[in-house]
């Protein structure tokens, strides 16, 4: 016997549900729920002692909740539909059951006592839930899901999705809101009488969920450093002969810097038979010049490969799935134009490979590192005001540390522990892909803003496992944005891709339930931020105007001390990082880092908000940041670069 | 001194790791847990049982008579005990305005497990209640004291003595039967000073010891001097690749924490003084400048000097002993720490401020501990390494040693301690207020006014007496009551007091006028509490037969 069969974990509940035919589906939850809700309405009047009205809204909302899952998981089983209109249908009909409840309950306003549930009153919820279920179950089937048609042996599911789209379909879900509007006006109405408790109560719901990322958030940026062991993971002296070879894909989009980027690479330490480098450079007018420098590589070394795709749209991911078909190397590799990989990087990696068979992706750390920003020079034309906003924008650097401690936490901590909790969001580039696992995962995804992140996601769902890997003399060192506006440009298009790959939905085919809330979690960034960002404004006009009880007001508090604590954790963190680097920061720069942590959480919230918009309006292109090539004035230890660029 | 200091104990930081790896169903996790389970019985069977023995022992102790002995000679303990009594019936902080006297941490601990246990509804009186509070508070201080003493690197035997020695002392069978915040205190204190020495290291034990240490400064404020020592054991058990993190996060932490006392006085507008309401400032004024100083240790008649008399009478030896265990402890790099807690105490009793009465509390665990800890310093550990042999004679010395002051300990401590313990677990000092108590809820109806201590206030008030009975100091000091005594001393109609000295007299004269004025319907414990009726103006000495008044 198979000594593995023994230890094989059970099979979960759900996968031994053979084949129910939907009939028996639709009885058995039907069943079920209205069984639930009408015990629950009995149980919650004779225990709670509360009025007839509240019991049932209290037990339509209890009933929602211990029967979550039962319509994904069982009767609709492997039926796709839309979320959203699935939850309208559920509303749309309690709401009818809620007339229906009213209605009937109207003429016995004089019930006996509180407490006492009639026989009438049992009866009535009877009908109500089975009035709900019922019309539940109809509605989903025929708008939701899609009525199935008998017979229909191979595109069951298609069809379904089509009669879910057909014209008259549409017109009937636009009318699932109508049975809400009742609801919905004596609803408003009431909040509107308690705008004020409406207001607390919904600032103290957000306050809490805010609490708990914000801790989540806390706890997750310590990771590297949470034991004493974990800190120093990466062994330089363990090496391993160089075995693998490398295709490292550059793209490169209006790159003047791009000749000092592959001189790096081909005076790297490891092997040059080893090493292919495919350029990706557009064939047209704008990327002449790029184009050449790259061209007279080329001519000069032989593992240098030129791919000059044609097509009016230009993307990163676009140009990445280009070079794919061109890659002959194990291991395929980004290296963005502007960044300079480190000496020992392919070395490392390789011996990654060579230790870690399993491992299908490697990411190394890529860091920003001009935490000071250049001398403000003031523009030669404009007014007194121009030159202020010019200042604000280019010539402050305020956020530039903060956006340096970012990246540092980022790749030393929170991808390390998105790795071992196996659901990671790669980084843009210094990472490495095993040809086949690519293969396997049908490469980049070329709509997608964030490939980077689109493809992390799919490879956790794929369940391959990634090694993340930090080190100073490793890491890829990069340069801030110019300037404060290009930082919210790149944020946008963060944020947009991470929402696009949230609603693409691929983390919902995560194996663990923990992985699927990470997942969220994480891909609902965005969302967080901008709350985070106007957090303490509201919570300060809150605690004000308003005058909550004492213990809403603390609770308002609670998210703002926890993030208040992640700045204390960044400093600790930027002493780390002014170690590792050998960087002189002196009690100013810390001090700054402290400041601008509310003024840098409201410049995330503005990009948060854009992206919001932007998303709405739909415009999906890029807004590619440029570089200068900063970083290599800041950077100490860098003789050995000056000698390429 | 560095990170060897502490005794390092590895435990696999891998192994959190590899459940996430390998899948996370319920099965695997289960049998993850089994195996964890089984393996953390295996290392520490021993230890298991040596304080489940210590904890029956110190249980019995503390738990048999605990409302008997020590009778209501303080109430602070009815104090705290009806502001836990307001906090859970209520939901108010306090039974009267509230005014920053402490952090209303340490009574929110006693309503929680009241309102949880139905304390105040099972107790014969609401002080037993919250005294039974500080029975669990009690057990897991002995608790954490023996996982503090093993992961100081005391041996079992030690540890379980230091356990014994803090839970056995006639004055901490005192002390710690008594509903006083600084017990709270101490057991969180305790908790942070575990987290403080964790062998791992990690950043979230010193989040947690900052937690800890400002639940212990939530309980009680005055225990934020020992914050050095507390720092001193982290550093001590640091580790270099992660020191940084650790020590912000725990400075966090407790700041951020001890702050929302601050952001409450913040948020009611009473941070400042100012005319009408009490202030956070105000209060901590006349805490550290306006109230009258006990004088310092050195003072002969000072009230320190008589406190430091009182405990020394109760118990001598657990105290003298620390102390002077103390002194050499400073030198042992795993001790000092701990030697310091206990040195700062003694310290501040030199300076001239105010002594509470508890004061000593804070001090039992570390005087323990200094105890034990110089005893398992003493005493030789079994050789592993030959080529080290250490002096025969030495080692015979220090064999003796521990032996002497072993068998010295022992006879003294059963010669002196065993009456005492003797008389903790039968004395029922408290009956008399209990039965002045009872007699009055059974014998004066509903629709008088009653002046009362604060040990009766809250049995008054769960048995549902109207009007509201005061606490007699708010008689005077608070002027939401007086406002409500249009007549004064002749809107009250019962007093049930004990004696009183003249100088609390002095600042209470409508309490004095009012006990001028009174005839004692019954007393009780030979005239320890006695319940007085109220004779008004007009009305003659013989009550009985006037009805009207």
């Amino acid at each position: 016997m198979n000594p593995n069969q023994a230890l094989a974990p059970p099979q979960p509940f759900r996968t031994r549900l053979p084949g129910t035919p939907r009939p028996l589906r639709f009885v058995a939850s039907g069943g079920i729920s209205v069984f639930v809700r009408v015990m629950t309405m009995v149980v919650l009047v004779q225990l709670l002692d509360i009025g007839n009205r509240t019991a049932y809204e209290y037990s339509v909302v209890s009933t929602t909740f211990l029967l979550w899952g039962l319509d994904r998981n069982f009767t609709w089983r492997r039926q796709d539909g839309s979320r959203v209109w699935s939850a309208v249908a559920r509303l749309s009909t309690e709401a009818v059951g809620w007339l229906v409840f009213v209605g009937l309950t109207r003429s016995d306003v004089s019930t006996p006592a509180v407490g006492r549930i009639s026989m009438h009153e049992v009866l009535v919820d009877l009908v109500s839930a089975v009035v709900v279920t019922f019309t539940h179950l109809v509605v989903c089937t025929w708008l939701v899901f899609g009525a199935a048609q008998k017979n229909s042996a191979q595109s069951r599911t298609a069809r379904r999705k089509a009669a879910a789209n057909t014209t008259l379909a549409r017109i009937l879900r636009g009318c699932l809101v109508l049975p809400m509007l009742p609801l919905l006006v004596v609803t408003t109405h009431a909040a509107y009488l308690n705008r004020d408790d409406v207001a607390l109560g919904m600032w103290t719901a957000v306050s809490l969920v805010m609490l708990v990322v914000a801790g989540l958030t806390l706890v997750r940026a310590q990771y590297s450093w949470q034991f004493p062991e974990r800190v120093d993971h990466v062994d330089l002296d363990d090496r391993a002969p160089a075995r693998h070879s490398f295709s490292l894909i550059v793209p490169a989009r209006e790159e003047p810097v791009l000749g000092r980027t592959l001189a790096q690479v081909l005076t790297g330490d490891y092997p040059q038979d080893l090493v292919q480098l495919v350029v990706v450079v557009s064939d047209d007018d704008v990327d002449r010049e790029t184009r050449e420098v790259a061209q007279s590589f080329a001519d000069r070394y032989s593992n240098v490969k030129i791919v000059t795709p044609g097509g009016a749209i230009r993307s990163k991911p676009i140009s990445l799935e280009d070079a794919r078909k061109n890659c002959d190397g194990d291991l395929i590799g980004i290296v963005d134009a502007e960044s300079l990989i480190s000496r020992g990087l392919l070395s490392h990696v390789n011996t990654l490979a060579v230790n870690h068979p399993k491992t299908g992706i490697f990411q190394g750390g890529v860091q920003l590192m001009n935490f000071r920003g250049e001398k403000w020079r003031r523009p030669a034309s404009g007014g007194p005001l121009h030159a202020l906003a010019d200042w604000f924008n280019t010539g402050t650097s305020w956020w530039r540390a903060r956006n340096c401690m970012e990246y540092y936490i980022w790749f030393m901590s929170r991808l390390r522990y998105q790795a071992v909790a196996r659901f990671i969001p790669l980084g843009g580039n210094t990472v490495f892909v095993r040809r086949e696992v690519l293969d396997q995962l049908g490469g980049w995804d070329v709509s997608c803003l964030t490939e980077d992140c689109d493809l992390g996601v799919r490879a956790s769902v794929a369940g391959i496992e990634t090694t993340v890997f930090y080190h100073p003399d490793l890491t890829t060192q990069e340069e801030t944005p110019e300037s404060l506006g290009k930082l919210v440009v790149q944020r946008t298009r963060w944020m947009m891709g991470f929402i696009q790959v949230f609603q693409k939905g691929d983390w919902r085919r995560l194996p663990g339930l923990r992985q699927r809330v990470l997942a969220a979690e994480l891909l609902l960034m965005p969302f967080f931020q901008a709350v985070a960002g106007l957090a303490l404004p509201t919570s300060v006009l809150l605690t004000f105007l308003l005058r909550g009880s004492v213990g809403l007001v603390i609770i308002f508090w609670l998210p703002l001390m926890v993030m208040v604590m992640m700045t204390v954790t960044e400093q600790a963190a930027f002493r780390e990082f002014a170690d590792a680097y050998r960087l002189k920061v002196g009690p100013l720069d810390s001090a700054r880092l402290i400041v601008s942590a509310p003024v840098y959480q409201l410049v995330l919230s503005v990009a948060a908000i854009r992206a919001a918009a932007r998303l709405l309006q739909g415009k999906l292109e890029w807004e590619k940041t440029t570089h200068a090539g900063a970083h290599h004035v800041v950077m100490l230890g860098s003789s050995e670069l000056e000698g390429v660029s | 001194m560095t990170t060897a200091t502490l005794p390092v104990v590895d435990t696999g930081t891998g192994a959190d790791l590899d459940g996430i790896r390998h899948g996370r169903r319920l099965g695997n996790v289960a049998a993850g847990a089994r195996t964890r389970v089984t393996a953390w019985l295996l290392v520490h069977w021993q230890s298991i049982i040596l304080l489940t023995v210590i904890l029956v022992v110190c249980g019995l102790v503390h738990g048999i008579n605990r409302d008997g002995w020590p009778g209501r000679v303080n109430d602070d303990e009815g104090t705290y005990t009806a502001q836990a009594y307001a906090m859970e019936y209520w939901g108010q902080i306090a039974h009267y305005t509230y005014w920053y006297d402490h952090p209303f941490g340490g009574w929110l601990l006693i309503a929680i497990y009241t309102t949880f246990t139905n304390a105040f509804e099972r107790a014969p009186t609401a002080v037993t209640a919250a005294r039974e509070c500080m029975f669990v508070v009690h057990l897991f201080s002995c608790a954490l004291l023996y996982l503090l003493a093993r992961r100081l690197g005391l041996r079992r035997v030690f540890a379980g003595v230091s356990v014994l020695l803090f839970s056995l002392a006639p004055l901490a069978v005192w002390y710690q039967r008594m509903v006083f915040l600084d017990n709270i205190a101490v057991m969180w204190m305790l908790a942070a000073l575990v987290c403080a020495a964790s062998p791992r290291r990690s950043v979230g034990s010193a989040i947690w010891t900052g937690v800890f240490m400002a639940f212990s400064f939530w309980s009680k404020e005055t225990i934020l001097v020992l914050l050095p020592a507390v720092y001193l054991l982290l550093r001590q058990n640091r580790d270099p690749r992660n020191w940084r993190f650790v020590r912000r996060s725990f400075l966090g932490f407790l700041t951020g924490i001890c702050g929302i006392y601050l952001l409450y006085a913040v948020t009611k507008n009473e941070l400042f003084e100012g005319s009408g309401h009490v202030s956070l400032i105000g209060a901590i004024k006349w805490q550290l400048f306006d109230r009258q100083a006990s004088g310092s240790l050195l003072q002969a008649g000072s009230s320190t000097r008589s406190m430091a008399n009182l405990w020394l009478q109760i118990d001598p030896y657990l105290l003298g002993s620390g102390v002077v265990a103390a002194l050499p402890a400073l030198f042992f790099g795993r001790l000092r720490a701990v030697a310091i807690l206990l040195l700062i105490q003694v310290g501040f009793m030199f300076r001239n401020g105010y002594m509470p009465y508890a004061y000593v509390t804070a001090m039992l665990p570390f005087a323990a501990l200094c105890v034990a800890g110089m005893l398992d310093v003493t005493l030789p550990r079994p050789l592993v390494d030959r080529a080290h042999r250490v002096p025969i004679a030495r080692t015979a010395l220090r064999l003796v040693a521990v032996g002497t002051v072993a068998t010295t300990g022992l006879l003294a401590l059963s010669g002196d301690w065993a009456p005492k313990l003797g008389t903790a677990l039968t004395a029922d000092d408290s009956k008399p207020s209990r039965d002045a108590a009872r007699w009055y809820i059974e014998n004066i109806p509903n629709g008088h006014t009653v002046v009362t201590d604060d040990n009766i206030w809250t049995d008054l008030e769960l048995a549902g007496k109207k009007p509201e009975p005061i606490w007699f100091y708010k008689l005077d000091l608070d002027p939401a009551v007086r406002g409500k005594m249009k007549n004064g001393w002749q809107d009250v109609d019962y007093i049930i007091l004990g004696q009183l000295t003249p100088t609390i007299l002095n600042d209470l004269p409508l309490v004095a006028e009012g006990l001028r004025h009174s005839v004692v319907v019954k007393s009780f414990g030979n005239g320890q509490i006695a319940i007085r009726k109220v004779i008004k103006q007009g009305c003659p000495a013989d009550i009985n037969a006037t009805p009207g008044c």
